[in-house]
């Protein structure tokens, strides 16, 4: 994974900030988009600032296109300054003293640009991101979606051959989300080179990433195509995320003994061993008499924890074994009056059960 | 031991202004106790009588006339070119030793601080000397720069702008260094990522983004140069036209001509007031440099 293509990056190394170590191997080849998914303080930024050059590596290195960008065993490094790099920052730090026109400029002239060709480099950027009636404003005059553009335009105008982009939509607002969103993906598949772009929203990973790693605790838990990920979740933190109930359990024949404690038989999974087992909310049907037992349905008896009212839906919170996150619409919640402490009967059928390898260490 | 019944105090008047004041921003009764209020009113007088006292004794009717005296005039003028001068210097070399310390880290720095900041404490006649043992005709750097250039410094305008430097500076470069090391250098790091190398970032980041602090600092050096006495009279001394500035006139004035004493004090006092309407949003809200 770590041999760099053409064009391509490579990090395959270790960053020591404060008491925390990131330790990752990961590659991103061009015109890639590759998603860094994980939960704050995971190290998604301390990945991205030591790609820049804002942080050095302590152990390994980082390479873009086969040049070296930082080798810590060698010693050498190349400074912010000297990579060919676009970074777009979370909260964009636009120059609030430029106007957007000299901000889109500021890259090309120091990158040795003269004014005219900077100004016009500008323009152009400018104009390809729809900003042009934008150019005399200051960014204190933008909205956030357009602060959003103008950050991508500035890091895309000194041309460079890597983009980096921490949480690039979360300073948004929902309702702007979605229309930046679908911008983004179009800029981002019109960039050549390769891109990081770091998040802990699932669906921003989704939309925008060809390929996904997440990040626990400055280690790659899981690396894969986006939707791979969000059906087959390799922790308890990504099943959260995408919104699955995630089991570890030892598969022997049809039936997968879970580690939490209960049973599953699932015929023809063809998994050995450690498995992960996952099942979507709404996959689960509860009753509140045992109901009549088929071969190719799971289930036990569980106690209600908690209800959350959902959009549209109720969550039940389920005590097992094994537990559960159980989604029912809130007419059966008074058709059936669940409350905290009911005794119920939970049922799932074996082909709504996602059984594929686990590697032990990974689900908690 | 006698003990006393405690008894709560009695009801009082509370405005119709002072109840609607409470009402709306919480809190108990604002009356001010006597042994706080009366020292307290003793240092208004104090620091306000002698100021109106200027104002009252003020020779309105002949402002003009003693200001365009020749001796005010030329003091009034080397006293103003001196200060920006000072300025001047103060900004080239100040803000990049402001720079080095706010951004750079290396042995001794504390100690560096601590003397470049000295002169901000020091009795200023303790600066005169010091310039005149360094930058005397036998000090020990102006022996040199009168053996080998014919440059005598002491007594002379130029002698005037580096005391007015050496005690202005440091107003200077404190306020801009706090400013440097406060500021969000997020914004550095942004402009490094576009391609800045150092010193860009310096001249198209930094120094724009702290203008209200260099600007902050620029008046503040000023004023100070401006009212320099102690350092100047040491170590220029006080030819008019050549090394008498406005304070040092004002005060040879006080004795021949009291009218133009007064007259130069209101333009100080009036520049002062300047000066603190120009600081007031740093200043009079009681907010830190």
């Amino acid at each position: 994974m770590t041999e760099p293509g053409h064009g391509g990056l490579a990090v395959d190394a270790e960053v020591t900030r404060g008491g925390f170590t990131l330790a990752v191997s990961l590659g991103a080849e061009p015109g890639q988009v590759l998603g860094i998914l994980g939960p704050n303080g995971a190290g998604k930024s301390t990945l991205l600032s030591a790609v820049a050059g804002l942080t050095p590596v302590s152990a390994g290195r980082i390479t873009l296109a086969g040049q070296v960008l930082d080798d810590a065993d060698q010693g050498t490094f190349v400074e912010a300054a000297g990579r060919p790099i676009g970074f777009v920052f979370q909260n964009y730090r636009l120059f609030p003293h430029m106007t957007v026109a000299d901000n889109v400029a500021f890259s090309p002239r120091a990158r040795g640009q003269g004014k005219q060709a900077a100004r016009s480099a500008a323009s152009y950027w400018l104009g390809r991101l729809g900003l042009t009636g934008l150019a005399d404003r200051k960014p204190g005059q933008l909205s956030g979606g357009q602060a959003q553009r103008v950050a991508l335009a500035r890091a895309l105008a000194g041309q460079p051959s890597l983009l980096l982009l921490d949480e690039p939509l979360s300073a948004l607002d929902a309702g702007t989300r979605l229309d930046v969103q679908a911008e983004l993906k179009r800029h981002l598949a019109d960039f050549a080179g390769p891109c990081l772009l770091v998040t802990h929203d699932p669906i921003e990973a989704l939309v925008l990433a060809d390929q996904v790693v997440v990040l626990e605790h400055g280690h790659i838990v899981q690396a894969g195509p986006p939707a791979l990920i969000a059906r087959q979740p390799g922790t308890d933190y990504v099943a959260k995320l995408v919104g699955l109930n995630l089991y570890e359990g030892r598969a022997d024949g049809s039936a997968v003994a879970l580690t939490g404690g209960g049973t599953f038989v699932i015929p023809d999974h063809g998994q050995h061993g450690d498995v992960l087992v996952a099942v979507r909310p709404s996959a689960i049907v509860v009753s509140t008499q045992p109901p009549q037992s088929s071969s190719a349905r799971n289930t036990w008896p569980a106690k209600i924890t908690g209800l959350t009212l959902l959009a549209d839906r109720v969550r039940l919170d389920l005590d097992g074994p094994p537990p559960a996150l159980v989604d029912v619409t809130p007419a059966a919640v008074t058709e059936l009056s669940l409350d905290p402490g009911s005794q119920v009967w939970l049922t799932v059928k074996a082909t709504d059960l996602e059984v594929y390898p686990g590697n032990g260490a990974q689900a908690g | 031991m006698v003990i006393r019944t405690l008894r709560p105090t009695g009801p009082s008047r509370l405005t119709a202004r002072e109840r609607a004041r409470r009402a709306a921003r919480g809190g108990a009764s604002r009356s001010v106790p006597a042994p706080l209020l009366v020292p307290a009113l003793i240092a208004i007088l104090f620091l306000v009588l002698p100021l109106a006292g200027l104002l009252i004794r003020a020779p309105w009717a002949r402002i003009g006339a003693a200001l365009s005296g020749a001796d005010a005039t030329q003091a009034l003028t080397l006293s103003l070119w001196t200060a920006t001068v000072s300025t001047a210097i103060s900004m080239v070399i100040g803000v990049p030793l402001a720079w080095v310390l706010a951004r750079t880290s290396f042995p001794g720095q504390r100690l560096l601080r601590a003397l470049v900041t000295l002169p901000l404490v020091l009795p200023p006649v303790v600066g005169g000397v010091a310039l005149l043992l360094a930058f005397g005709r036998t000090g020990f750097a102006g022996r040199y720069l009168d053996s080998w250039f014919g440059l005598t410094i002491p007594f002379t305008p130029l002698a005037v702008v580096m005391a007015e430097t050496f005690v202005a500076m440091p107003f200077l470069i404190i306020t801009v260094e706090g400013a440097f090391r406060s500021a969000d250098q997020g914004f550095e790091e942004a402009a490094a990522t576009l391609g800045a190398r150092r010193m860009a970032v310096f001249r198209r980041i930094t120094l724009p983004m702290n203008a209200p602090s260099l600007g902050a600092g620029a008046v503040l050096c000023w004023a100070r140069a401006l009212g320099e006495f102690g350092a100047t009279i040491t170590f220029a001394g006080s030819f008019p036209g050549q090394t008498e500035t406005m304070p040092i006139a004002v005060y040879y004035a006080l004795e021949n001509d009291p009218d133009a004493a007064i007259a130069l004090s209101l333009v100080l006092l009036l520049v002062s007031v300047v000066v603190l309407v120009s600081l007031r949003d740093r200043w009079l809200r009681g907010s830190p440099l």
